[in-house]
């Protein structure tokens, strides 16, 4: 249980600014992530809610409260790490006991809150192990349940699972989703990867090149994208040029009612997925192309049509389609993001 | 224990063991004249004498060396960890150089260094004191510990510590409860390089101390220049009993399995 607050938070490693006027709520009980490309100041910003990196201007509030003069030991936010970094000298029960430790908290109650984490991450009947005798999974299961442990009001996980395998991930998710559900703890998730983000969280802040770009829920941010830089990140990459005329984007062969004032530039942006193709009919006003690529990626495979306009990417389930055919292509009018150009 | 292990097992026994026999027979040895190959007369007149004759005297110089071990040992550490850790996780300008400065003790003769600085020593007033023999040891024994600490730290993950922090252990209590554990084989080493280094020193306790600091090795030379091989044997048998202490007391620290961590 507990509320943060970023406001206009701002940090710099020497003359570097990392992170500019950074504005993020969470609520209670919510996990939120933090998307962005590696590079673009995800962890910093962590590490500044954890007490670990003096942030150069802005503050910091927890429940309310400021906490930019508490050291991170007193803050009531626990780090999980991408390594799981448990103390090799010290057992499984003894490192998940380590923070209460620390914090002077022995006894019955200690105990009590110890078996509990044990029993939410699945770890029964190890707490004798030794940590290298752990698989991977294991190791972060305790690291998790070290950090549970101390019942922080928020905690924080950067890219916790990105050096486990596909599988195991996808159950670690699973974890941390049941872990919310039972102690209603609010979770500040930091991850490059986009499926993880959306799986795991009630809503994404993306980050790009130190600023925060958009914050939704998952389906909001990838559907409604604020900007071109937002729609590209999530793989929106069909760029259709234009202007903007009375209330109407204007491309070469599209024109797409829109909310943005007249611009003489603009650009219509569609998802591979969302561009339809069509059998090629001669004297229709569709544009058409050739398709020069096929490759196959699974559930869907990636055309590229080339066209007057130039390539555009279309995914498609199964295609039909053939290397040099002819095709039509349609943009479904709701599915086209116009933005002004040169954003 | 298969053919290759018991042979290996074999080489270290005798290769340690041998140089102890001849010890061994001088001090339990009445008359031994060359060219016998074993001794005349079996006895324990050197043991008597160890133990009572000169056995206020020994045990005086057992004292000292192991309170100069002792003091030089935690010196270094103390000098030895931070500094180890600043060259092992920082990258500063003039690292190369330090580098050079910490090898020249150890590469210079022992001895010019202990009779130049006796010079100073003399003017500064600790000559023939407990403290500048301590400072003449730490002339070379502060420079091991500091190598042996920065192979340590370069091989050490700072972030284990901020962890630590996060989960509420103070900066003070992140020194005592993780960083110190987890370093634990290295500072064991270090200080165990120290104390032998203090332990054996003859010449430079010899010129600092000026015959005032009675240690082992000193009553040893005394015993040898005597020209009583039973007795020296004996004593010398008795200044290796504490630093074989010291290094199986330790095994278990070094060879403590699992340590380089979770990375």
């Amino acid at each position: 249980m507990g509320r943060l607050e970023l406001r206009e938070l701002t940090i710099r490693y020497g003359a570097k600014t990392v992170i500019s006027e950074l504005n993020l709520q969470l609520q209670d009980g919510e996990i939120l992530s933090l998307l962005g490309p590696s590079g673009a100041g995800k962890s910093t910003v962590l590490k500044a809610v954890a007490g670990l990196l003096p942030p150069f201007s802005g503050s910091i509030a927890i429940n309310g409260q400021p906490a930019d003069h508490l050291p991170a030991e007193r803050r009531d936010t626990v780090l999980i790490f991408q390594k799981p970094l448990l103390f090799p000298f010290l057992n499984v029960g003894q490192n998940i006991a380590f923070g209460l430790r620390m914090t002077g908290r022995r006894g019955a109650a200690a105990r009590q809150r110890i078996e509990r984490m044990i029993a939410i991450t699945g770890l029964q009947g190890l707490e004798q192990r030794r940590v290298h005798q752990l698989s991977g999974g294991q190791q972060q299961r305790v690291a998790l349940a070290r950090g549970l442990v101390l019942e922080p009001s928020i905690l924080l996980l950067d890219e916790p699972f990105s050096s486990l395998d596909a599988e195991l991930r996808e159950q670690m998710r699973e974890l941390i989703r049941t872990i919310q559900q039972q102690t209603k703890t609010t979770m500040l998730f930091v991850t490059h990867d986009q499926s993880e983000a959306f799986g795991v969280s009630d809503r994404v802040a993306l980050l790009l090149d130190g600023r925060l770009r958009q914050t939704g829920p998952p389906e909001q941010v990838f559907y409604r994208p604020a900007d071109v830089d937002v729609a590209r990140f999530f793989g929106c990459n069909n760029v259709l040029p234009g202007s903007i005329r009375d209330g109407y984007f204007l491309g070469a062969r599209v024109r797409v009612p829109t909310q943005r004032a007249d611009c003489n530039e603009a650009v219509a942006m569609i998802r591979p997925e969302d561009v339809r193709l069509h059998p090629a009919v001669s004297g229709s006003d569709r544009p058409t192309g050739r398709i020069s690529d096929i490759r196959f990626e699974g559930a869907m495979s990636r055309l590229t049509v080339t066209t007057e306009d130039g390539p555009v990417s279309v995914l498609s389930i199964r295609p039909h389609w053939h290397l040099g055919e002819l095709a039509g292509l349609e943009f479904p009018v709701d599915r086209l993001h116009v933005f002004p150009a040169g954003q | 224990m298969n053919g290759r292990g018991r042979l290996l097992f074999w080489t270290i026994v005798l290769s340690v063991g041998m140089p102890f026999v001849p010890l061994l027979l001088w001090s339990f040895s009445e008359r031994w004249f060359f060219p016998d190959l074993w001794p005349q007369e079996f006895g324990l007149r050197a043991w008597g004498y160890v133990f009572t004759t000169a056995g206020s005297q020994i045990i005086g110089g057992l004292a000292t060396s192991f309170l100069l071990a002792l003091t030089t040992a935690v010196i270094s550490l103390l000098v030895g960890i931070p500094a180890g850790r600043a060259l092992g996780l920082y990258d500063f300008p003039g690292k190369r150089l330090v580098a050079l400065v910490l090898v020249l003790p150890v590469i210079v003769p022992p001895l010019a260094v202990a009779m130049g600085l006796h010079f100073w020593f003399i003017r500064l007033g600790l000559a023939e004191t407990f403290a500048g023999v301590v400072l003449i040891h730490l002339t070379f024994c502060v420079p091991y510990a500091i190598f042996v600490l920065w192979g340590v730290f370069s091989d050490y993950n700072p972030e284990i510590e901020e962890q630590a922090r996060t989960l509420g252990a103070s900066a003070g209590r992140v020194v005592w409860s993780v960083m110190l554990p987890m370093i634990l084989p290295g500072v064991t080493v270090a200080a165990l390089f120290s104390f032998l280094l203090s332990w054996s020193q003859y010449l430079s306790t010899l010129i600092i101390g000026g015959g005032k600091l009675l240690t082992l090795p000193i009553l040893l030379f005394a015993l040898m220049d005597s020209g009583d091989r039973p007795v020296a044997a004996a004593v010398s048998l008795v200044f290796v009993v504490p630093a074989f202490v010291a290094l199986v007391a330790s095994a278990r620290s070094i060879g403590r399995r699992g340590l380089q961590g979770v990375r």
